[in-house]
């Protein structure tokens, strides 16, 4: 990098319309986040056709602040309603939920902003410096590294969430199998399809998490009201206090890195990203017990490492041309559709967009910052909006999003049928985090594996004879029986101590 | 327009011996004279694509849409829609529901043959009308620029040695790189290891991080890698080099007859007044034909080839027929 190319990027994105569509993007994509049914993804492709005719640079500005803006948004409903806008949201109802039932959601939505802001910051300075390299890391993760990381993330997932562990396990087990729905990715048979066309590709995350969080609470709702009075709080206590900012900010920094790194893998993505700094967070803390209570590094945390997450995925896709997410890939239609060829050479032939759109994202996540922190309080005093009120609407708007996402009336049923099962599980304490994150990382976790076993032709020595995947698997053994050990002693200390 | 299936195995039958894909590659400029249609859509037109915004195929319906409405050949809005999800299932089966509605059109592209062939959709190629082919896609053999291979006969030579030694990655069971790997093992007498991955992306990661030893991406999604010294193409899988990759010499110089490429077309619903087929079939060929088509063809590596009517749905039946004969051997077709 030299310092003529960042005053170039400069120069590019302080223009009044680069200025103004950077806006426009982050501003959709705080939106986009934020309403339950359409994720980043979708958003972008949804607002493809839109960026036609404007120049390369400009849409690429608009559409990665549509990305990382939805990564700001996707908190809004998680915190508020309990519904994740987007997968790697989810990790974020377990404490912000929590905290905006303790009339804390202001603290909770200003320090997402916050982290989210530091990550995406830390992650622009990262991608500016250092994308050829870390991109050529990146890619050295094959299928046994990616194995070894999604057995991280599901061996955590059991401490995560609940009271009951063994309830959190069953419903990580039924995501696990929903998962297995679609066609079988080696064989190529379909597997639960029942001939439905539909369910080729297997449920979509957004369907489900509509109905099992949406859907789900309004029907308990119905049944049992949980919170007839809205909630009253004063605007002026609803920002993160000093003492937030305390307990949270080891939080940002372990989420940024843990982020930005997965983020960068092809493979991994946001999901995950936001899963293991959860999980990392609630590990390195002194009171893990209140995690899932409503603490603030249980927010920060996955905030930031999905935002940082988001930047990461720029990586790969910028410096190689191979895409990191499922928007990254949006994103790299957008780059042929404007007549440009992604690449390793992308930065050379074009470092106006390459350097424009850098800028353009520290300008970005300063004005997600300037809208986020005002905004929190305001977002937050919906919560005065009778739920009665509330929910409809914003089941509604769920409702449409996910038909707009493939135009796609299955999907709406597939939402209501669980609305339906999110019920009885909210009825009889079954926890929806764990189902939605093993229907997320079920399928990768099989890929990898099989991808895996292909390579070595069966032989499972793979995962251990590569360094990094053995180092990795190391850990997620520890995560394991650490606490297995520990549990035994404090038992068998316990036993000594009544006899 | 239908098409008899006597006619289809006749072809069939034709092809096993000539390589359906070379025989044709050559005849593609040749414009046809149509009459005017008196019929034209009087509501906007809806354009389906069968796979999600973004991709090879949302561009192809996207550039077209924009012709059709810049040259005025559709004085009607045309609103393409993203119907993506089965490998082309969903967007067909939803076609098949629009029978004699001459104001939906959609794309199709090598999924639509193979999708069925394989059993996971309802409807295939023979329910609907398929207008027009306007281009096809090659393939390029490629491996890391660190690889000990410099050609493709290099790498059959280990795989000689070492069989099911050397990892070839593809985007999934049944595509185009699946069937370049049958191909290659069948005409040198070999065994790959085919790791699917998923989408072409992912394999092209694969290889540069030396996961894999061989992917066969479409040569645009390569261009790069191997221009910035990243990857090597070994092998070009067309019945002749490309213009623009003159230095790449076609598997077949090298001993080994594995060509294939992948068509790029138009399909409408069944039904339709012959009136309504040739107002459509105007506006393939006149789209073709215009600047805007031929910057396309040259900015997405593409190859020009028009076909319409009876030339389409005969090439499309060739096509479906020597799929399936390589899904067959493949072991993931259907069984009838």
């Amino acid at each position: 990098m030299e310092f003529g190319d960042l005053l170039l990027g400069f120069s590019i994105a302080f223009t009044p319309t680069n200025l103004l569509f950077a806006f426009v993007g982050v501003l959709l994509g705080t939106i986009i986040g934020a309403l339950p049914g359409i994720g980043p993804s979708a958003g972008v492709a949804v607002l493809l056709p839109v960026t036609f005719g404007m120049p390369p640079v400009t849409a690429m500005i608009m559409l990665a602040g549509i990305y990382y803006g939805a990564m700001y948004g996707g908190t809004i409903t998680s915190v508020l309603i309990n519904t994740p806008g987007e997968s790697a949201s989810v990790m974020t109802t377990l404490d912000g939920y929590q905290m905006a039932l303790r009339g804390r959601a202001g603290a909770a939505l200003g320090m997402a902003a916050i982290g989210s802001f530091i990550a995406g910051t830390i992650s622009v300075v990262l991608l500016m410096i250092a994308a050829p390299p870390l991109a050529d890391f990146a890619v050295t993760f094959g299928p046994p590294e990616y194995f070894a990381l999604m057995v991280l993330g599901l061996t955590t997932l059991a401490s995560l969430t609940g009271d009951s562990m063994l309830k959190g396990l069953l419903m990580a087990v039924v995501g696990l199998i929903l998962g297995t729905i679609g066609i079988d990715l080696m064989l190529g048979a379909p597997r639960f399809t029942f001939d439905n066309v539909h369910l080729l590709d297997g449920l979509d995350f957004l369907p489900v998490a509509v109905g099992l969080f949406a859907i789900g609470e309004l029907l308990y709702n119905l049944y049992r009201p949980v919170r007839a009075e809205p909630i009253k709080a004063k605007l002026s206590g609803l920002l993160p206090t000093r003492q937030d900012w305390r307990d949270a900010r080891g939080g940002v920094a372990r989420g940024t890195a843990i982020g930005f790194f997965v983020g960068m893998l092809p493979g991994a993505g946001a999901t995950i990203a936001s899963f293991l700094a959860y999980a990392t967070e609630k590990r390195v803390s002194k009171r893990p017990e209140k995690f899932g209570t409503g603490t603030i590094e249980g927010v920060a945390a996955p905030e930031s490492a999905n935002n940082a997450a988001s930047t990461g995925a720029l990586i790969p896709l910028m410096a190689l041309g191979i895409p990191g997410s499922g928007t990254t890939a949006v994103m790299l239609g957008a780059l042929t559709l404007y007549g440009m060829q992604p690449g390793p050479l992308l930065m050379s032939t074009h470092p106006d967009v390459f350097w424009g759109l850098v800028a353009s994202m520290y300008i970005g996540n300063v004005m997600l910052l300037i809208l986020n922190l005002p905004l929190a309080p305001v977002f937050a005093s919906i919560l005065r909006v009778p739920y009665s009120i509330l929910i409809p609407i914003i089941i509604g708007v769920a409702l449409i999003g996910v038909y707009s996402f493939e135009n796609s009336l299955f999907n709406v049923g597939v939402a209501v049928v669980f609305g339906g099962i999110g019920f009885v599980m909210r009825l009889y304490g079954y926890p929806p985090a764990p189902l939605v994150l093993a229907l997320v990382l079920g399928p990768m976790l099989e890929r990898a594996l099989r991808q895996s076993l292909q390579m070595s032709l069966g032989s499972p020595e793979i995962f251990v004879t590569r360094p990094v995947s053995a180092v990795i698997l190391a850990i997620a053994a520890a995560a394991v029986i650490l606490p297995l050990v520990a549990w035994t002693r404090t038992r068998l200390a316990a036993r000594a101590l009544a006899s | 327009m239908s098409f008899s299936p006597a006619r289809a195995a006749c072809v069939a039958g034709a092809l096993a011996f000539l390589s359906a894909v070379p025989a044709l590659a050559q005849s593609g400029t040749q414009i046809p004279d149509l009459p005017e249609s008196s019929w034209k859509p009087d509501k906007p037109v809806e354009f389906v694509v069968q796979a999600s915004a973004g991709g090879g195929s949302d561009i192809f319906a996207r550039t077209m849409a924009e012709i059709m409405g810049k040259h005025g050949l559709v004085d009607v809005p045309v609103n393409v829609v993203n119907k993506s999800g089965g490998s082309g299932a969903v967007a067909y089966a939803y076609m098949s529901t629009k029978k004699g509605d001459p104001h939906v059109i959609a794309t199709a592209t090598s999924s639509y043959l193979t999708t069925p062939i394989q059993g996971h959709s309802p409807v295939s190629y023979k329910d609907f009308i398929n207008l027009a082919v306007l281009c096809v896609e090659d393939y390029v053999g490629v491996v890391n620029a660190e690889s000990p291979y410099q050609t493709l006969t290099d790498l059959v030579e280990a795989a000689r040695e070492n069989p099911n030694g050397i990892r070839i990655g593809g985007s999934s069971v049944g595509s185009s790189d699946n069937i370049i790997e049958n191909r290659l093992e069948k005409a040198a007498g070999i065994q790959l290891n085919y790791i699917v991955f998923q989408g072409g992306g992912d394999a092209n990661a694969a290889l540069l991080g030396g996961n894999v030893d061989l992917a066969g991406p479409n040569p645009s999604e390569a261009a790069q890698l191997v221009e910035a010294g990243r990857l090597r193409a070994i092998a070009m899988f067309s019945a002749e080099r490309l213009e623009n990759w003159p230095d790449v010499p076609t598997a077949r110089e090298q001993g080994f007859d594995v060509t294939l490429e992948q068509h790029r077309g138009v399909i409408l619903p069944a039904d339709l007044t012959d009136d309504q087929v040739l107002f459509w079939q105007n506006v393939m060929v006149k789209l073709f034909q215009t600047d805007e088509f031929k910057k396309y063809l040259e900015d997405n590596g593409l190859r020009p080839l028009l076909k319409v009517g009876e030339e389409s749905e005969q090439y499309i039946a060739e096509q479906h027929e020597y799929y399936k004969e390589i899904l067959t051997e493949l072991g993931i077709a259907k069984k009838e």
